[in-house]
């Protein structure tokens, strides 16, 4: 039973709640956490694993690298992002295990555009810096976390994961050349998008976009190019998507890599333009409607004067994967046009600081030991 | 106000999704703006802890934040006993309601925010606590008489 003054008083600290816009602090959240194992004497580090998990709007990415026990099975993990990924292990009760996660944040994205496609869909594009460490190894959830061959600063006893990006919902959707979640399936029915092999043109940055249309939601991740392009008519898929198959409005999406030359980037499918893009910093991405997907979809490229510059199938990035949703294959995707830039090494550090860390850089991601339990 | 947690996020997911709503909550319960941020942070490094043996995360880190704030007020109180009083907090835009909230003892603001404003019921506000629900209900019955006489005499 509720009265006038009740009603006032819950609304008096709802008006004052939302006044306040208090934002996670990843940063000083590790610095409180450091401080406080340190007064412990528990000695820090020992984890250098770093994973990258995106907000997708909602969080700040803030993600978990589940380090804490080379007992833990990821295998027995509840995920609602995919097979060993990392945080997953790492829900309550997921482990008998006493001693909690080591944590890893991600850096905030930066803004790159948004656009509303054709078709109505609303595409959003940003970049992120990964804090993994070892170079870029975005297959290594497909490897067993004790044996990691392909990122060699990972401790055997840490599991490693590659830059993901949390669904809105939990659901998923499929993808190719990147990570792509999105829908609204019930929890633990993501379909993992199988992920290229590394991307000789690639960093450990990440594109990550997201989309949606009035019915449904997506987003999805690829790898970044580390440089403007070499050649001028470089037209390269560096991932496609799609998601919104649950609520029956399927929309799949694919992010292309052009050259200057490229004025115009034209999605088609069966001969007819269903998206077009000015490139944005030679990155493109574009989204098309409908339940076929891109099979037997092409992205043109075309100049300033209309001329068709290179033309390759939507489903250039695409590849096979094996049961566990793992590349099947180890080759360098197709593409018109391949710059090799070696992708550089980053540093893992256990406490971020300003001076470790140039402005814009990607910032790595702090790392914390696991604090003592009790 | 989401409350609601899932037995399948992880600690960065948690932490992300419900910081900002415990800040808040922690604002109105020690009315300090400016302390709400760390008191809630410290309950999270808490809570980290003891992530993996915590059954459920959120009741337990909101009882944290509520056992947080009834520090800070004994801290302020001390404070504000000892010149000069330098120290400045933020607090909230003081008005009748607010500081007649203020004025009430530590765990009846508590009952009375973690009910009007979290919308919990008895039993949560009672595990936040760490009474009875037949103590609740005194409690918001006391400080919702304390608050009708002090704005409305």
């Amino acid at each position: 039973m509720t009265d006038d003054f009740e009603d006032r008083l819950r609304h008096h600290l709802a008006g004052r709640a939302a006044g306040m816009h208090p934002e996670p602090d990843p940063t000083a959240f590790v610095e409180r956490s450091a401080g406080r194992s340190h007064r412990r004497g528990v000695v820090a580090g020992g984890v250098a694993a770093l994973a990258l998990v995106a907000g997708a709007g909602v969080l700040t990415g803030v993600n978990l690298v589940g380090a804490t026990s080379a007992t833990q099975s990821p295998a027995s993990a509840p995920s609602t992002t995919g097979p060993g990924r990392a945080g997953a292990a790492l829900a309550p009760g997921a482990s008998g295990s006493s001693v909690p996660p080591s944590i890893a944040f991600q850096t905030p994205y930066t803004f790159l555009y948004t656009r509303v496609s054709s078709s109505g869909v609303t595409i959003r594009a940003y970049t992120s810096g990964s804090t993994a460490a070892g170079g870029c190894a975005p297959a290594v959830s497909c490897t067993p976390p004790t044996t990691n061959p392909q990122n060699p600063a990972c401790p055997s006893d840490a599991m490693c994961a590659e830059p993901i990006v949390v669904p809105h919902s939990s659901s998923g959707t499929t993808g190719t050349g990147g990570t792509s979640v999105g829908g609204a399936a019930p929890p633990g029915t993501t379909t993992v998008t199988p992920v290229s092999p590394p991307n000789p043109a690639s960093t450990c940055d990440q594109l990550v976009i997201e989309l949606s249309t009035d019915r449904t939601i997506g987003s999805g991740s690829v790898l970044q190019p580390i440089a403007t392009s070499s050649a001028p008519d470089t037209l390269e898929v560096l991932g496609t998507g799609s998601f919104g198959s649950a609520e029956g409005a399927p929309v799949s999406w694919v992010v292309v890599w052009v050259g200057s030359a490229v004025g115009s980037v034209q999605l088609t499918v069966s001969g007819t333009s269903v998206d077009a893009m000015t490139p944005h910093d030679g990155i493109v991405v574009l989204a098309a409607p409908g339940d076929s997907g891109l099979a037997g979809a092409s992205v043109v490229g075309v100049d300033q004067s209309g001329a068709t510059v290179a033309t390759v199938p939507a489903s250039q990035g695409e590849v096979p994967a094996d049961s566990n949703g793992c590349p099947t294959s180890t080759g360098t995707p197709p593409s018109t046009t391949t710059t090799t830039d070696p992708a550089p090494t980053t540093t893992t550090t256990t406490t971020p600081t300003a001076a470790t860390t140039a402005p814009g850089a990607p910032v790595p991601g702090p790392n914390l030991p696991a604090p003592a339990s009790g | 106000v989401a409350w609601a947690g899932t037995e399948t996020e992880t600690f960065g997911q948690f932490y992300a999704g419900h910081f900002a709503d415990l800040v808040r909550l922690a604002a109105l319960l020690s009315g300090s703006v400016d302390a709400a941020p760390d008191l809630v942070q410290d309950c999270f490094v808490g809570l980290h802890a003891h992530w993996t043996t915590v059954r459920e995360p959120l009741p337990y880190v909101r009882r944290s934040v509520v056992h947080a704030c009834a520090s800070h007020h004994r801290h302020m109180a001390r404070v504000r006993r000892q010149p000069p009083p330098e120290v400045r907090d933020s607090v909230l835009d003081a008005d009748e309601l607010e500081d007649a909230l203020a004025k009430l003892p530590t765990r009846q603001r508590a009952a009375v925010v973690l009910r009007y404003y979290g919308d919990l019921p008895d039993a949560d506000i009672a595990g936040a606590l760490r009474c009875r629900p037949s103590t609740v209900r005194s409690l918001i019955h006391r400080a919702l008489a304390d608050l009708r006489r002090t704005i409305e005499p």
